[in-house]
């Protein structure tokens, strides 16, 4: 059957039905359709889109054929996105296209499988909201489904951003789902803010893998992987300090810090508790923050070659893990609680990233997800029971195990789980991350090898291994202490404390404005007294924890250790399936594999592991199994073990080691101010700069001109007579201009400028004789000879056309070299010193008015060279010197004199130069062939 | 019809005007009914242009008559896979802003129809004339319309900004006039004759300094337009003063002429210049990014908040251009269609809640998601496309434009060595989109309702639903499947990009003549065109000698 299941086709559909279900959803909740309609739509969505993914994932194990390791993906293209050109590959098209392996099938099925129980869970759980609120927040939820499907199938980094920023969305859209509060309202913007922050990273490191390997598809990327390791940006030809290995992983682990809430962006996560508590189940505990460790795995090859990002993820991972764990232990509400356990969770599998064991990192976010999911389920299962809709306060509680049976062993599963209990799922998991950790620090080394030429050297190792084994304790305390105080203890200790109305049922949900009035002015809802008398959950919100608690027990065995000692071989189904998707570093580097001959990294492993189980959870039943809870410790928020902690370290703690007050401080409160300084200096600086300025110009010049019209008639009547003055001058005395309009060889026609009642005099030759009478025609005509010369130029030929004219005077001149070309020097004669030719020709003219040229070290042709060392032309001969030719012209000088009606006269002189006048014929008409030139 | 259909298209909506000039001003409701009529029949029309072949470069419905023979001035129009979108959206706009002011204009009914419609001629006119002084009547044409606009249907300081509006752009557009003069007088130096043909003057390689101060003069044009840091002061104070038909064609429409200008004219006639001075360009553009989101982000009014987010957009659209790489600059004109929807309809939004409060002010709301659960839900829609979210049209073009400028330096045309940099920075002002839209939002829709005026406020009426509806759809259209437009305009930016490159290859070692390329682009026109053989040949000869 599964053969001819067209698994492509399906592919789509795992995305569409969530995705269509939430636009159903959304149009129900504002078009108004009944409840149990949407009840179906919600979580038969998703159930649908779960089995779907069940089939793809059974057709990919066919396609394996019996190899769990073999590579197999089921691939679907959609359309051509859009398409982009990258300089040394060309044209890259973006499609919409998705595709199912090892990696994405596992984390599909985690998304729908775990998702769909939580939309059960909720079912029962949102039961209070009204229809529309109801319907609203299936439809962000189904979104989110839809969008974080997207991100996991997603074949390229483009499509997945898509899907990143769409869960992005839908965690703002629901953390903020009770909008009528501001705080949570502000909890959604400070998440999507922060993730945005990450997003940024992520969006360089596309481009840095794009401009490197030609394409955003995951398997081209991987497929280049190993060249990335040495390339880089280079400025102008250098070795690039950083490759692009490091620069594209190190913004991809900025955007993992975002989504993935770890250290610097992890601010967000604590916070978004504020959403409901499946939400936080889904959202921000099983899925869409694992999806930083998700991006990791997905690009392994490429992470694996960079030292400097691994040893930086291996460092931020497991110092996110500590601090994260040194809050969890003081603080007093079960989701604050869990959401720090959470963030501390998310830092041991980044440390498992950064040792390279992205197979026992990608395994812990599979157990975690069945665990925390059923721990925030449980939470909210003990909300729901006590009717509190902030959170669960567990110095209030107690006792519930008898209360709230299901929800306790589900509980108590997870707890000893997450603890790494033997045999539980965290157990085999954490022992993975840890055994990751100690073959880095006890790598395996051949004879004469060092461990200079590892990918990370021994203390990364044994950094990252101390700090987790301290976390995995802390985690193990703290999750006991919860469940100790909370479901331990003789009596609930809120039995009598609830003076309230109607704590039969405990249900207190409503859909908030209700409650406006006595509700911190709508900061956030009002805490109620918890109801006396805790109930179990209905069973449409036991069923899912029951599921994920026996996930919690069992999904471990996956992963059995490969190796144990006695050199037993487990079958590890976990490890050959994934090892189809995801690089290991032992494939790279053999020498941090464990192996039968070198046991110590899993003795190490296992100790440590074990030490912190028990330390740990002995700590925890030593100091809180049978607690009492002193009022005025609990008013401070301490219990009797955290007080020992001094208050200041305890407030240190449990104030989040203040990082929120630190970055308003070091970060939100400069930006704002900035912002605040640039809005002024646009209205006060730019704007006065460029307008007001300008106008107060414009201004001071009319007020100058206002100044003139005084509205004195004097004033107007002197200027007027000094403008009367100044015409009656223009018209009293004529005013002469001079202007060739042809010339045919030495013929030249001039032209004198018109005025009126003007008459002409013309002395064409300058000679104090005019040539006619005063006439009315202004044109004349003159045939100029020799004796007419007054001066000579040359005219050398230039580039833009328009001859550059040189006037010629007796004495000898330089001619500029510039004005030659580069190519003007003739060949070095015999014994001839080289800085002859430097000289530039001169030129000038002789006593008998000849043109003379003294070559000098310039090739001059066109010309004898006479005995004195100079070359002599007439008038308009023509020349080379080098490659440019010149021309020799007379110059001549006409005389107009002008009369007027008046009878004034007046003269005035031009001189022109015979070379044709007009700009066509002024090119010098060589007579040479070009071949005479060419050298 | 096809062969003057352009024409057409200007005249729909001149003759429009004229209808209208002529009917009694006591007829409200059928000059309303008229003017938006006109302005369907003219989107509908326009939509056939779109029937053009934009599978080469080629101009489309090119119509070319001389007008002033003497002078070289023709009426030529035509349109191309950039200008088409650029033409459609403003026929798609026009008729939207026109139908959202319905209610809210109240006087002078008449005369604003007429000012819609004049407008809509001047900003069409502009995207399709491919002649200098053509543009430059439209270009100017333009300006007095959307003067009269602000100046008479605004604010309380309506005039102000009116006359502010007018006076910068007009400052801007002589200088531009100045600069095409100069133009076509190198080029009736070069060949006798005039012309404000477009592409003729393209063949004009002017020295390197003359193309620095024409640049610069078209540039400060178009700056001032786009508007580019620091010439973006006009622009709060127009759109807060314009009604809400006003912002949404001044947001919508005109900034995108700026940005046309520059890659319809200011960067193919002075491709020298541009490679010069566009990383200084992009560069402002990037400051005008993060510049123009910080002040978004402490406005109070609303509308001020969305015309400097407006700012930070434009900026992305000149890193774009100036990138000079094929995704950069379609990732840029996608980019201004995606503005002109997006920011259209947040001018649009802003306006419904105008409406019924008569503030803009951010502390005067807060909790209206309850009272008014569409709007909210439109709101968020526009909101996550202006922020770049990806399936929306914003992601596609800033994604293309960061992309486009991240990968520019690698050839020798483009950003240079900052390109990484720019990059980088430019990718910021995505973050703080969000941090200052989502501020607003908060604002306007979360928490409670602190002001009892709005508990009774009413939710989206059929007509502004209407008016949204195209834009909603245009916004995921683009977002999911931009083939559609980017198909269409690839081979004139290809074109644009190659000629660009061809171009500034063929004249960047000639900085200091005055030369004309040959009609094919390929080539110099050699000056002594009746120069013999040989002559040619030794003139050819030097000029080597001396470049060699």
């Amino acid at each position: 059957m599964l053969d001819s299941f067209p698994a492509d086709r399906a592919l789509l559909l795992i995305v569409l039905f969530p995705l269509v279900g939430a636009i159903a959803l959304g149009l129900a909740s504002r078009l108004g359709a009944n409840r149990s309609a949407v009840r179906f739509v919600a979580v038969g969505s998703v159930f649908a889109s779960f089995v779907t993914a069940l089939f793809c994932f059974a057709k990919l194990y066919v396609m394996k054929d019996g190899d769990l390791g073999g590579e197999a993906v089921i691939s679907r293209q959609l359309w051509e996105w859009f398409h982009v050109t990258v300089p040394g590959f060309g044209q890259t098209s973006v499609d919409v296209r998705f595709s199912m392996d090892s990696l994405s099938g596992l984390m599909t099925l985690v998304v729908t499988g775990i998702g769909g129980l939580i939309h059960l869970y909720a079912l029962s759980y949102m039961e209070e909201e009204d229809d529309a609120g109801y319907a609203r927040f299936f439809t962000y939820l189904n979104l989110f489904t839809a969008s974080m499907l997207i991100l996991v199938l997603a074949s390229n980094l483009v499509v997945m951003f898509v899907g990143w920023e769409g869960v992005g969305l839908c965690s703002y859209l629901l953390i903020g789902y009770k909008y009528q509060y501001t705080k949570y309202a502000k909890a959604g913007k400070k998440a999507f803010i922060a993730n945005r922050v990450g997003d940024l990273g992520v969006i360089i490191g596309m481009f840095t893998l794009l401009a490197a390997t030609g394409s955003f598809e995951f398997a081209e990327i991987n497929a280049a992987a190993p060249g990335l390791k040495n390339m880089g940006f280079t400025f102008g030809g250098e070795t690039p300090f950083f490759s692009f290995a490091t620069i594209a992983c190190g913004f991809l682990f900025l955007g993992c810090t975002g989504k993935s809430a770890q250290i610097p962006l992890y601010v967000w996560l604590p916070d978004a508790m504020a959403g409901p508590t499946p939400v936080s189940a889904l959202i921000h505990a099983a899925t869409m923050v694992t999806s930083g460790i998700y991006l990791c795995c997905r690009l392994s090859p490429v992470f694996l070659q960079s030292t400097t990002v691994m040893a930086t993820i291996a460092i931020i991972g497991s110092v996110t893990a500590l601090v994260a764990a040194t809050i969890a232990v003081v603080q007093k509400e079960m989701k604050k609680i869990l959401a720090y356990s959470t963030v501390s969770q998310l830092g041991f599998m980044f440390a498992a990233v950064g040792v390279g064991a992205f197979t026992a990192g990608f395994f812990h976010v599979f157990t975690h997800a069945f665990f925390k999911a059923c721990l925030f389920l449980g939470a909210g299962s003990v909300m729901h029971a006590i009717g509190s809709h902030t959170d669960a306060n567990i110095f209030k509680l107690g006792g519930l195990r008898h209360k709230l049976k299901t929800t306790h062993w589900t509980f108590l599963v997870s707890c000893l789980a997450i603890a790494g209990t033997p045999f539980f799922s965290g157990f085999f998991s954490k022992d993975e991350i840890l055994l990751g950790a100690a073959s880095v620090a006890l790598p395996h080394l051949t004879e004469g090898q060092t461990t200079e030429g590892l990918l990370l050297q021994p203390w990364t190792g044994w950094f990252v291994l101390i700090t987790l084994f301290v976390a995995a304790t802390m985690t193990a305390f703290y999750m006991f202490r919860m469940y100790f105080l909370a479901f331990w203890g003789e009596e609930y200790r809120s039995a009598h404390g609830g003076d309230h109305h109607d704590q039969e049922h405990g249900h207190t949900h409503n859909d908030g404005h209700h409650d406006d009035h006595h509700d911190n002015g709508g900061y956030e809802p009002a805490e109620h007294a918890y109801a006396a008398k805790p109930h179990e959950s209905p069973v449409l919100m036991t069923f899912p924890l029951q599921v994920l608690g026996v996930g919690a027990v069992i999904v471990g065995f996956l992963g059995l250790p490969h190796l144990l000692p006695g050199g037993i071989h487990l079958p590890n189904l976990w490890g050959e399936w994934m090892s189809a998707s995801i690089a290991s570093i032992g494939d790279s580097f053999p020498a941090l594999h464990a192996s039968e001959e070198h046991m110590s990294p899993i003795y190490v492993a296992m100790t440590f592991g074990l030490l912190a189980w028990a330390i740990g959870v002995g700590a925890a039943y030593q100091a809180y199994a049978n607690a009492t809870i002193d009022e005025d410790l609990a008013a401070k928020n301490m219990d009797h073990i955290t007080a020992k902690l001094g208050a200041p370290v305890h407030t240190f703690l449990f104030d989040k080691w203040r990082v929120d007050e630190a970055y308003d401080f070091a970060i939100l409160k400069p930006i704002r101010g900035l912002a605040q300084l640039s809005a002024n200096i646009d209205q006060s600086f730019v704007d006065t700069l460029l307008t007001r300025f300008t106008a107060w110009g414009a201004r001071g010049v009319g007020w100058v001109f206002t100044r003139l019209q005084t509205g004195v008639v004097h004033f107007y009547g002197f200027v007027f007579i000094l403008g009367a003055a100044a015409l009656s001058w223009w018209f009293l005395y004529p005013h002469p201009s001079l202007e060739v309009r042809s010339q045919e060889g030495a013929r030249v026609t001039v032209e004198a400028g018109t005025g009126l009642g003007y008459e002409y005099q013309f002395d064409m030759d300058s000679d104090g004789q005019p040539e006619g009478e005063f006439g009315s025609a202004n044109t004349q005509s003159f045939a100029y000879d020799a004796d007419d010369h007054v001066g000579f130029v040359m005219n050398i030929g230039t580039l833009r056309g328009d001859p550059e004219q040189i006037p010629l005077f007796r004495s000898e001149q330089q001619i500029d070299t510039d004005l030659l070309g580069v190519s003007w020097q003739r060949e070095l004669a015999e014994g001839e010193d080289e800085s002859a030719l430097n000289v530039p020709p001169v030129v000038w003219v002789t006593q008998e008015s000849k043109l003379a040229i003294r070559p000098n070290g310039a090739l001059v042709r066109g010309g004898q060279l006479g005995d004195d060392g100079y070359m002599t032309f007439a008038p308009g001969d023509v020349a080379r010197i080098g490659r440019v030719p010149v021309q020799f012209h007379p110059v001549v000088r006409a005389t107009v004199e002008v009369r007027n009606a008046f009878g004034h006269t007046r003269k005035y002189s031009e001189e022109f130069v015979l070379d044709g006048g007009s700009r066509a014929t002024a090119r010098l008409q060589l007579t040479g062939a070009p071949q005479e030139v060419a050298r | 019809m096809s062969e003057h259909l352009l024409s057409l298209l200007l005249l729909v909506p001149f003759v429009g005007a004229l209808v209208i000039a002529f009917m009694p001003r006591q007829w409200v409701t059928a000059i309303r009914n008229v003017s938006v009529g006109i302005m369907l029949f003219e989107f509908i029309l326009s939509l056939s242009v779109l029937k053009g072949d934009y599978t080469g470069a080629a101009y489309q419905f090119v119509e070319h008559t001389p007008w002033v023979e003497s002078l070289g001035i023709s009426y030529k129009l035509g349109v191309d896979g950039i200008s088409v979108w650029l033409v459609l959206l403003t026929t798609l706009l026009t008729p939207i802003s026109l139908f959202v002011s319905w209610t809210t204009i109240d006087t002078k009914i008449k005369e604003y129809a007429i000012a819609f419609l004049m407008l809509e001629v001047g900003m069409l006119g502009a995207f399709l004339a491919l002649d200098l002084f053509l543009f430059y009547v439209f270009w100017e044409l333009m300006l007095v319309p959307m003067y009269l606009i602000v100046g008479v249907w605004g604010g309380r300081e309506r005039v102000y900004a009116a006359v502010k509006f007018f006076l910068y752009t007009m400052v801007g557009s002589l200088l531009m006039l100045v600069a095409i003069l100069y133009l076509v007088g190198q080029y009736k130096e070069l060949t006798g004759n005039y012309t404000f043909d477009l592409i003729e003057l393209t063949r004009v390689v002017l020295p390197f300094n003359a193309q620095l101060w024409l640049f610069g003069a078209f540039a400060l044009a178009f700056a001032i337009k786009v508007p580019m840091f620091p010439f973006h002061t006009w622009l709060p104070d127009a759109h807060v003063q314009a009604p809400t038909g006003g912002s949404v064609i001044l947001a919508a429409v005109l900034l995108k002429l700026g940005a046309y200008g520059f890659i319809r004219f200011a960067m193919p006639l002075f491709p020298l210049a541009t490679q010069y001075a566009g990383p200084t360009i992009a560069a402002i553009g990037v400051v005008g990014i993060i510049y123009g989101a910080y002040c978004a982000w402490v406005q109070r009014d609303v509308k001020k908040l969305v015309a400097y987010s407006s700012v930070s957009h434009m900026g992305f659209i000149a890193l774009g251009i100036f990138a000079m790489t094929s995704q950069g600059v379609s990732g840029a004109i996608l980019q201004m269609l995606n503005h002109g929807v997006s920011t259209g309809a947040l001018f649009i939004l802003v306006g419904v809640i105008y409406e019924r409060r008569h503030t803009r002010d951010l502390e005067a709301f807060g909790g209206i998601a309850r009272v008014m659960p569409w709007y909210t839900i439109l709101f968020i829609i526009v909101t996550m496309s202006s922020i770049g979210l990806p399936g929306t049209n914003g992601f596609v073009g800033e994604f293309m434009i960061l992309c486009g400028a991240f990968l520019s330096n690698e050839g020798y045309v483009g950003l240079g060595h900052w390109a990484r940099v720019m990059t980088m920075f430019a990718a910021t002002g995505v973050i703080f989109a969000a941090v200052y839209m989502l501020h607003a939002v908060l604002k306007i829709f979360w928490g409670p309702i602190k002001h009892h005026v709005n508990e009774k406020l009413t939710d989206l009426t059929r007509r502004e639903f209407i008016a949204l509806a195209p834009l909603m759809v245009l916004i995921f259209w683009v977002g999911l499947y931009p083939a559609t437009f980017l198909d269409k305009m690839e081979p004139s930016v290809n074109a644009f990009i190659s000629d660009f490159n061809q171009r500034w290859d063929q004249t960047k070692n000639n900085t200091t003549e005055l030369r004309l390329l040959t009609a094919d682009g390929r080539g110099f026109e050699s000056l002594g065109g009746d120069l013999p053989e040989g002559a040619r040949a030794q003139a050819d000869l030097a000029r080597d000698g001396v470049n060699r």
